[in-house]
């Protein structure tokens, strides 16, 4: 992943993080559970895209 | 967020309906609220944030008891606070209501539009959008951070409220998921892959992360304590600096003090030049012999010539190229000749070789020249040493001589007190030991992780599943280590800012040159200009930490429109001071009275009449746009005790009033 990429999760994590911190519940198993699948995301993008350069 | 009223009912002893009206008027921004201790100062303070927040400061003592005592006799099991404000141009109502036996208050937020209430869908994220909860207590101060920040171990109280004025609570959580989320991939690597190895490594590393997080709990638990133990040990301090006996004594040791603090960091300071002494000079003396040598060799050769060559490379190349010798006889290629001369090329000079010569020389001669300077510069970092070393001793000595004379005075209070105060300090120092010892075991496991990290990484090079989840840590904890550094660096300039407001408030209110020093580790001490730190006096404590709240609240103001993506934007709100002059000497009172209007944009002001004196209401006087006296109203008789009485400007007040129908704190406009 490149540098810009990184910066775009940095960006997304934050999202999550500030969705959830206005959200009364605010679970923390909830709020992991998305930044658990935006990990995947962004990494199963870096796999795509390291396949198809290589 | 301007304050505009806040209406009670019922809650703890404002009994019935009951309202403050705040002052709005930006030249006239203060509210002053007159109240003896005991009367509702503090409940009147946390009114507003339990509205807000539902939170409250440590000093509200019963917290679970908010229903008027009076209204409970009478029926009424309901206690309601509502808080009416500006924010962003509009005008806004929070009201949250309690009822008995209920555990839960019952929010709502309205904007009110020409006299029409619009309910909010979510009141609390409206509110954390006004101002964050972890800002608020920064803005309604009730003294319990005010001694927070004067504590000798004051750092984690000041580090705290820095970042959250900073708006690191989002990041922070962040953070702390991102390192859980981390923990979660591990496990996931040996099940996923199906490999003993990979498996057995994990549960290494799982166990090692519990041992990790055990240990940053100690740590934390022991700072903890720490810090409660400076807070006692400042809070005895400062009583034995006013018991008559000990006072002369405790003054001369409060200086010894400040010496021994400022020799620990020249020693500090002279430590750490050894070192450096030793990273870079220490290769001057240790190369002593070989510099000469090499010297001696490259002098010996250059009077022999062979330094530089007397053969030039180009010409060399010409002759070759030419085929003909310098004696003008063919130089064929592959006879003897020619390959004679074709040697010369390797000892032949060229503009580089010779350059390199002449540097290399050079840099020997530094050598040398450095070799003959380094010892002499450590002898005097060393006797540097060993004089701070004396001195420190010997201060260390002498106050614990002065230790002695105090708990051998003839008076008991004295004895005991010193007594406690030497366990104190005893205590800390070993919990500073023992903090010392868990952060080196911290270091440890943490590069016992990292090693076993690698060995994973190793291991799962062949392994495809293994690959990918590991490929999903590792971004886990990328993410997580590029937030810790951004928040590093927003730390440090944030450092440097409220550094510099504290500063400048401290030329504007301070009698002395003072200065803040604001360490690294966010320690907060007050000290002369010329660097000499200051043994501080519970009033100059008090002082550093009202001037460093005030830099807090306008640094949250300076902040307001920060886009920052991992950072939340400051906010302006109201400044609610609860006995903000306690121990301030009565000139210190009427300079930061004089101050004290001009740190937000509304002020509101709590003070007994001891905080109070007429010079510090004159001071006062010009910024005041609204009012009050907290009025006691007491069942039983006054019998033989004395009237509260208080003079607000040229008019006395009864404030405790008795024989009344009902036990309540009454809120009386004065203007």
């Amino acid at each position: 992943m490149d540098g810009n990429q990184k910066e775009e999760l940095l960006r997304k994590i934050m999202d999550v993080e500030r969705k959830f911190s206005t959200d009364k519940k605010n679970a923390k198993s909830d709020r992991k559970a998305e930044l658990k699948q935006l990990i995947d995301r962004f990494a199963l993008e870096a796999e795509k895209n390291a396949a198809s350069e290589g | 967020m301007r304050l505009r009223k806040v209406e009670l009912n019922n809650f703890r002893q404002f009994y019935g309906e009951q309202r403050v009206e705040f002052a709005i008027d930006p030249k006239r921004n203060v509210t002053l609220i007159h109240a003896e201790n005991g009367f509702g100062k503090t409940t009147l303070l946390n009114s507003v944030l339990w509205a807000l927040f539902e939170d409250i400061t440590k000093k509200f003592e019963d917290a679970e008891q908010l229903v008027s005592f009076a209204a409970l006799k009478e029926g009424s099991v309901a206690a309601a606070v509502e808080v009416d404000f500006d924010f962003q141009g509009k005008q806004y109502v929070v009201a949250r209501r309690f009822e008995q036996p209920s555990q839960k208050a019952r929010l709502t937020a309205s904007l009110i539009e020409a006299g029409v209430h619009k309910a909010l869908n979510a009141p609390e994220t409206f509110i954390s959008s006004v101002v964050p909860r972890e800002m608020a207590r920064y803005f309604f101060f009730d003294g319990e951070a005010a001694e927070a920040f004067s504590s000798q171990t004051n750092n984690r109280a000041v580090g705290q409220a820095i970042r959250a004025i900073l708006g690191c609570a989002l990041a922070e959580t962040a953070i702390s998921d991102l390192r859980e989320l981390a923990k979660e991939y591990e496990r996931e690597i040996g099940t996923t892959a199906a490999d003993e190895q990979l498996e057995a490594h994990q549960k290494k590393i799982v166990a090692a992360e519990e041992r990790l997080e055990k240990l940053r709990d100690k740590i934390q638990d022991l700072e903890s304590t720490r810090e409660d133990r400076a807070r006692q040990l400042a809070d005895v301090t400062e009583k034995l600096r006013n018991l008559e006996g000990a006072r002369k004594l405790q003054a001369e040791r409060d200086a010894k003090d400040a010496d021994l603090k400022s020799v620990r960091a020249d020693l500090k300071v002279a430590k750490a030049d050894q070192l450096k002494w030793l990273g870079a000079r220490a290769i001057h003396v240790v190369s002593a012999r070989l510099s000469k040598q090499t010297l001696d060799f490259v002098d010996d050769a250059s009077l022999r010539g062979k330094i530089p060559s007397p053969y030039n490379e180009d010409f060399v190349r010409t002759l070759l190229h030419d085929r003909i010798c310098i004696c003008k006889r063919p130089l064929e290629a592959g006879s003897e000749q020619y390959a004679a001369v074709a040697d010369m090329l390797r000892s032949a000079s060229s503009p580089d070789t010779l350059g390199k010569v002449v540097r290399g020389r050079s840099r020997v001669t530094t050598l040398q020249r450095e070799a003959a300077d380094a010892p002499e510069a450590l002898r005097v970092i060393q006797a540097r040493i060993a004089a701070l070393t004396t001195r420190r001793a010997q201060l260390e000595q002498e106050i614990a001589e002065l230790g002695t004379k105090i708990e051998n005075l003839p008076i008991s209070e004295i004895a005991e007190r010193e007594k406690a105060r030497a366990a104190l300090e005893k205590g800390i120092r070993k919990l500073t030991e023992e903090i010392g010892g868990a952060k080196v075991l911290l270091k440890n496991v943490e590069e016992e992780i990292a090693e076993l990290q690698r060995e994973t990484e190793r291991i799962a090079k062949t392994n495809k599943k293994a690959q990918r989840v590991l490929k999903r840590r590792k971004l886990a904890d990328e993410s997580r280590i590029l937030l810790e550094a951004m928040l590093e660096t927003y730390e440090e300039e944030a450092r440097g800012a409220v550094k510099a407001k504290v500063d400048s408030i401290l030329s504007e209110v301070a009698h002395r040159d003072y200065l803040c020093d604001l360490g690294d580790d966010f320690a907060l001490r007050l000290q002369m200009r010329s660097g000499h730190s200051i043994p501080k006096s519970g009033g100059e404590n008090q002082l550093l930490s009202l001037v460093f709240m005030g830099a807090l609240v306008q640094f949250a103001a300076s902040r307001i429109n920060d886009k920052n993506v991992v950072l939340r934007p400051g906010t302006v709100a109201p400044l609610v001071l609860d006995a903000p002059l306690g121990q301030l000497d009565v000139d210190y009172q009427e300079a930061v009275a004089r101050y004290l209007p001009t740190l937000g944009e509304q002020v509101v002001l709590l003070l007994s009449s001891s905080q109070c004196p007429p010079r510090v209401f004159d001071a006062l006087e010009p910024r005041v746009g609204a009012e009050y006296v907290l009025i006691s109203e007491n069942t039983e008789a006054r019998g033989s005790r004395a009237d509260s009485r208080m003079m607000i400007g040229a008019k006395e007040y009864v404030c405790s009033e008795f024989g009344r129908p009902r036990q309540m704190t009454r809120i009386e406009r004065v203007r």
